[in-house]
């Protein structure tokens, strides 16, 4: 503190020499020099905020693919609900493309996650209601609602023939729409 | 002995006044095709140094980390594009000309300065409004950057980048230093 008054007095009593430029003068204390040591851990904070970018990027990606799948998988299963229960004549045409599309659907899902999950986080984040708190809640609803469909659609599928079927299918396709609505709504609050 | 020394290099020349910041924000806003991004800081440190012939040094500066955006995902995002643990401080420091004190109304300056963030330095003249308030002065000012100039690698988000035109702005209240 005494060095730097000194050094401001002097600078302010006009010191021998050139004039110095505004960029030359420090009005407030120098923040420490960095000793090698805490270099070393910068270096390797940067590393892993790097990383968690690439990671949370390719996260990104994966949500709007996972986003686009989901939305066709709840259409393939509309349809192939209508084909069943609502007069389409049961054909089964749309069967393959809403279980396919529901496999791809809980790949992208799995992965997706599994990218944000682990994605370095190296620095403390304070816990609070904030857009990226939505996300993970939006997003854990919709995590629920994936295994509750796999679990579901396997069961539905083995009700062939019994009169509960409808039931669990209605009930597949409620969590469907919930799953999907909750994953839209983690996707969409990170656009504000 | 010592605080008597102290005080003694403390007292600024006759003519010459000390003002330290008492209370202010910085804030960036980033355009991003879907939304606006604002962050502010409330954590600044600042002060100026009014000469005789009316220049005024003036020095802002606040952590990167102590900006907050509303989602703390986005934060981290900007402290690793600005090399926040290289570079934990953006700063803006300069000179104002013809100011002299107390101010008797509102008036416009410019002030002459540089600006650093990440690590790189960018000159650039900052319009400011200076008004008394207070027993001190409110500055208040706005400027845009180039962030490509600033070596920040823009941010994105859904395979979009953010502009690179970002805008800083501040509301800074001096007093007389105590």
């Amino acid at each position: 503190m005494i060095a730097l008054s000194a050094a401001l007095v002097l600078f302010l009593q006009g010191a021998p020499g050139s004039q110095p430029g505004p960029e030359d003068i420090d009005l407030l204390p120098r923040p420490a020099a960095p000793d090698p040591e805490m270099v070393a851990r910068q270096e390797e904070l940067q590393r892993q905020l790097e990383k968690r970018r690439s990671m949370l990027q390719l996260h990104q990606l994966g949500g709007m693919l996972t986003l686009a799948s989901l939305g066709a998988t709840v259409i393939f299963g509309q349809l192939n609900y209508i084909d069943k229960y609502g007069g389409g004549g049961d054909t089964g045409r749309w069967y393959d493309w809403h279980r396919y599309s529901a496999f791809v659907s809980a790949a992208l899902f799995a992965g997706t996650g599994a990218l944000a999950l682990f994605a370095p986080s190296p620095l403390e984040k304070p816990r609070r209601l904030d857009t990226a708190m939505l996300h993970r809640i939006a997003m854990g609803v919709a995590t629920a609602g994936i295994a509750t469909e796999i679990v579901l659609g396997f069961v539905t599928a083995s009700k062939g023939g019994s009169v509960s079927q409808r039931d669990y299918a209605l009930a597949h396709q409620i969590v469907g729409y919930t799953t999907f609505g909750a994953t839209a709504v983690g996707f969409g609050v990170l656009t504000f | 002995m010592l605080a008597l020394v102290a005080l003694l290099l403390c007292a600024p020349p006759a003519g010459q006044q000390i003002l330290d910041l008492r209370q202010g924000s910085l804030t960036y806003l980033v355009v991003h095709k879907l939304h606006e991004v604002r962050g502010t800081s409330k954590e600044v440190e600042g002060r100026a140094l009014v000469l005789p012939d009316g220049t005024v040094r003036v020095q802002v500066r606040a952590k990167v980390a102590s900006f907050d955006s509303g989602n703390s995902n986005r934060d981290v995002n900007m402290r690793e594009v600005t090399h926040e643990a290289a570079h934990p401080y953006t700063e803006v420091r300069g000179i104002l000309s013809g100011v002299t004190l107390p101010l008797e109304g509102p008036r416009q300056a410019v002030l002459h300065g540089t600006v650093e963030l990440n690590g790189e330095k960018q000159t650039q003249d900052v319009p400011v409004k200076l008004q008394p308030e207070d027993g001190g002065i409110r500055a208040t000012f706005t400027f845009p950057i180039s962030l490509e100039g600033f070596k920040v690698e823009r941010p994105q988000l859904f395979l979009v980048k953010v502009d690179d035109r970002a805008t800083i702005s501040g509301d800074l209240l001096f007093g007389a230093a105590k």
